[in-house]
């Protein structure tokens, strides 16, 4: 099993050596040159600062700075343009807790809400109540969540004034949590369905199996075979598609933070790639991988903790 | 297997709680480093608290509802009231030598000490230059007009009470020209409207700093030597500049790296001190910043605001709703919601300094057409500005020089009401179908082609996607079907990169539009964007002719004679205007919803301070 991790482990590593030498090489290959801004600046400031960052030099030798930085420094640069001289991990570790605590948050709230409602289609299968919740489902999942965003804002934040409009980033206590509702709400709605339709598939399969037919016939009561046998039996396959629900979720957050004024991670990949501002679009991409890559780590060794036949790949 | 699986289980459901947890709770052992838990007052609605008689945000003081003016007969110390803003753009840095944008500049100078800057003047009907932390207006010490000295105000302190003298301003001086630092504000301060001596030279490394131009006499005196000869105007409006606001050696230096090639000065209040007529006193990095009346500060009786709140807001709509909840003081209106309130009394109209145009690659291989002066006058006549006014709103254009800028300060004249401005402009804004029809004929016939399609780029989002469709099907019309327009709609930072690499790559657009915000105060200063030696050209226009009148309106000798730079000026936009060298279409305006809890102090709208929001009163 500590093989099987260790492999795992290296080959994420190796994946996002690549994934950041690609991003390096697309970013650096956009059109426009960094400092050329339509501003007022000389040509020889142009010049000067495109030396001093080596701008000016071939993309391979960029390449070799960049890399040695990293690796004998650990230095990742500075932005150029977003917040001048600012290193781009200090920047992102101002954005990344907010974004973090409204995307975990959401999820969290909405595992609850999405099993109960799967296991209640499930248990009333081809009733008024699992009608109604493939409806909600079918709702959730097609409508996107800056559509909701937009939709709460208007009518919980404008027309009732029962939350604030924008979060409030110098509020406190209860009126800071009161002001992430929204934005949390919104982000909530894709994760509820995506569970709620999982779990109701899941467990309506094991329902149906012979296994809980048995489990009837030794005298066990209906709550008591399918809490004991139906819903054990289709929550570990849930774990799989819980996980990869994060790396989805902070996508989605992307333009539900520009709505409520969220100031994380949403947002700054999109300036940062128009303002040309380079090594903090090279940081961000290697954010959202290594989120992608760790979030394919856990799954790749929860299959592996849970199916042998995985880690042992085809030995034998 | 059952154990293995509750193993698993426990271990992920660990593994996500601990995600959860970091992320919720990790910045509270480090305050300093996260964005929930920034030292920030709480600015909720002042609006309630002042209603409620409860002490304000920023002020710190009670109010007496029942007071029938709350602001008093003059501004007090810590002032009243707190202006509430919502913004789209973000700050970035609060430093002068290299801030990016001229929103940035705003919050700069709202918050820094500069040697001159423009006020309201005495009865708040336009702008007035004078000195900030310059005691007095510069000083003439040789004959030529090349000597200047400037003596600095006693008594200005920084917000921790240390003296700001001469010395804060030499070592500013000397940090932007800084070889190492290769500031990106530092030709902003060694040539724009005077050029200082040898100062770029030392910043290619050409010079030692003793040969630069830029002398300390004493404590409260500086030299500046110029290379052209200049009146004390100039060098007031070219020291106004936001580059040239004074930072603090002390937290300069506190961000300074180990090879002194970076500073993180005025990146985070960490490695910020403020001195101007407002103290940041909160600061949540592209979320809020909250400034507060500088008590302290030279001109205070001038402030009656307690201060300001700014938060960013990249929704339009969002704005909206904000100003409609009373959340914030003023908005600025996009086309759409201006046709909503169009007759409302608090909408407030402000020139944006900028004439909206198109214009042409006229090197571009795959269009050769581009380059033939008829077609581009078709263009030109066959472009109808009345209606694109009427459709966004703006004021019609067939001129560069934007209708308030003022070419004679002393008497106040606008170039626009002088005959020879009034020359270049045409009939009917230029709109001439008849005129167009003839003389794209004339440039299908010189070019020996039969057709034209040619391709606009145009930023994704309103007014220039509603003007470039109109424009797409009025030119056909006037044109006839040997005309095709195609539209390529892109980011406006995309269809900038594009545009400026012409020089490079030839081919890289047809037809796009433009806009130059310019000094207003300085018309001639505003055509440096056509000069050969611009940095960031839009167009390929490269003409000799039209450096030497820039070089002549801006550093001839006789440049100060009475008509002369009026002259000079009318040549150089009707130079770019006559050959359609680029296609003036509108002049920019920007609109606004004011609260009416704002009262402005400005009478009308005006040159630099514009409606001086920093200089209005909250009446609640």
């Amino acid at each position: 099993m500590f093989r099987y991790i260790l492999d795992r482990i290296i080959a994420m590593f190796i994946t996002l050596f690549i994934i950041v030498s690609i991003a390096f090489m697309v970013v650096r290959l956009m059109p426009g040159s960094v400092y050329e801004m339509g501003g007022d600046l000389s040509q020889t400031v142009i010049d000067a600062l495109n030396a001093k960052y080596h701008f000016d030099e071939p993309i391979i030798k960029q390449y070799g700075y960049f890399l040695e930085n990293i690796f004998l420094h650990w230095d990742w640069g500075t932005s150029a343009k977003m917040r001048p001289n600012v290193p781009v991990f200090d920047i992102l570790r101002d954005r990344i807790p907010i974004t973090l605590q409204i995307n975990l948050i959401s999820l969290f709230a909405a595992l609850p809400v999405g099993m109960a409602a799967g296991i209640l289609a499930a248990i009333r299968k081809n009733t008024i109540v699992d009608h109604l919740v493939s409806l909600m489902v079918v709702l959730f999942i097609s409508i996107p969540s800056f559509v909701f965003a937009a939709g709460l804002q208007y009518f919980l934040g404008f027309k009732s004034g029962a939350f604030p409009i924008i979060y409030n980033v110098s509020a406190k206590g209860v009126l800071r949590w009161k002001s992430m509702f929204m934005p949390i709400l919104a982000l909530s709605f894709d994760p509820i369905a995506r569970v709620a339709r999982y779990l109701r598939a899941e467990l309506a399969e094991t329902m149906n199996s012979e296994f809980m037919l048995l489990a009837k016939t030794k005298g066990l009561t209906y709550a008591q075979s399918t809490i004991r046998h139906g819903l054990r039996n289709s929550m570990v396959p849930l774990m799989n598609i819980i996980i990869p629900m994060f790396a989805n979720v902070l996508g989605g957050s992307l333009v539900v933070e520009s709505i409520f004024s969220v100031p994380g991670m949403g947002g700054l990949m999109v300036d940062s790639i128009n303002a040309s501002d380079h090594m903090l679009t090279v940081a961000i991409l290697m954010f959202y991988s290594l989120i992608s890559l760790i979030t394919v780590l856990i799954v790749d060794i929860s299959y592996g903790i849970v199916d042998p036949r995985v880690r042992m790949g085809g030995e034998k | 297997m059952r154990k293995t699986r509750k193993t698993m289980l426990i271990l992920l459901s660990a593994a996500m709680m601990a995600g959860a947890v970091s992320g919720c709770s990790g910045s509270s052992s480090k305050p300093e480093e996260s964005i929930e838990f920034t030292e920030a007052p709480s600015t909720e609605a002042p609006t309630t608290q002042a209603a409620g008689g409860e002490t304000t945000a920023a002020g710190g003081e009670t109010q007496a509802p029942e007071a029938a003016d709350p602001n008093g007969d003059k501004p007090t110390d810590e002032g009243y009231g707190i202006l509430r803003e919502a913004s789209v753009n973000k700050i970035g840095s609060l430093n002068p030598l290299t801030y990016i944008n001229s929103y940035s500049s705003t919050q700069i100078k709202r918050s820094s000490m500069i040697l001159y800057t423009y006020f309201p003047n005495e009865d708040y009907t336009f702008c007035d230059l004078s000195g900030e932390l310059a005691a007095e207006d510069p000083i003439q010490v040789d004959d030529e007009g090349k000597v200047w000295q400037i003596k600095i105000r006693d008594g200005v302190v920084w917000e921790n009470g240390d003296d700001l003298d001469a010395n804060d301003v030499y070592y500013t001086w000397r940090m932007i020209l800084d070889p190492k630092l290769a500031n990106l504000r530092a030709s902003n301060f060694a040539k724009d409207v005077i050029e200082i001596e040898n100062a770029m030279n030392y910043f290619e490394g050409k010079c030692d700093w003793e040969e630069v131009g830029l002398k300390l006499i004493d404590d409260n005196t500086l030299e500046i030597h110029t290379v052209s000869n200049h009146d004390a105007r100039e060098i007031m409006t070219h020291l106004a500049h936001p580059a040239n606001c004074i930072v603090n050696e002390e937290y300069y230096e506190k961000g300074m790296n180990a090879d002194r090639t970076e500073t993180l000065y005025g990146t985070s209040l960490e490695y910020w001190i403020s001195s101007g007529p407002f103290l940041v006193e909160s600061w949540t990095n592209d979320a809020e910043i909250t400034f507060k009346k500088n008590p302290n500060y030279v001109f205070k009786d001038k402030i009656w605001l307690a201060g300001i709140n700014i938060k960013v807001v990249e929704d339009s709509s969002t704005q909206m709703q904000l100003f409609d909840n009373g959340e914030i003081d003023y908005v600025k209106l996009n086309a759409e919601t201006f046709l909503q309130y169009e007759e409302d009394p608090r909408v407030l109209f402000s020139p944006a300094n900028s004439v909206r145009h198109i214009t042409f690659n006229t090197i571009n291989p795959n269009q050769p057409i581009l380059a033939n002066e008829k077609f581009r006058q078709a263009l030109f006549y066959a472009t109808d500005r009345e209606t694109i006014s009427k459709m966004i709103k703006e004021d019609p254009a067939d001129y560069i020089v934007p209708t308030t800028h003022i070419i004679d300060l002393e008497k106040g004249i606008r170039f626009r009401d002088t005959e020879e401005g009034k020359a270049n402009t045409h009939e009917n804004y230029g709109y001439d179908p008849e005129k167009a029809k003839q003389l794209f004929e004339e440039a299908l016939a010189e070019e020996g082609i039969d057709k034209v399609t040619t391709t606009m780029i145009y930023n994704d989002a309103a007014p220039q996607t509603v003007v470039s469709e109109f424009l797409q099907q009025s030119w056909q019309q006037a044109l006839g079907d040997k005309f095709e327009l195609k539209l390529q709609a892109m980011p406006s930072s995309q269809r900038g990169d594009l545009m400026r690499s012409w020089a490079t790559k030839p081919d890289c657009y047809e037809i796009s539009w433009g806009g130059w915000v310019s000094t207003d105060l300085m018309p001639w200063n505003a055509f440096k964007y056509w000069t050969t030696y611009y940095s960031a050209k839009n167009e390929p226009y490269l003409s000799e002719e039209f450096d030497e009148v820039f070089d002549a309106a801006n550093f001839g000798e006789d440049r100060f004679e009475d008509g002369v730079r009026l002259k000079e000026v009318a040549q150089m936009e009707q130079m770019l205007i006559e050959p359609a060298i680029i296609l003036p279409v509108t002049e920019s305006l920007d609109k606004y919803l004011k609260a009416d809890r704002v009262e402005l102090t400005m009478k009308n709208w005006a040159n630099r301070v514009e409606w001086g929001w920093d200089y209005s009163k909250i009446t609640e």
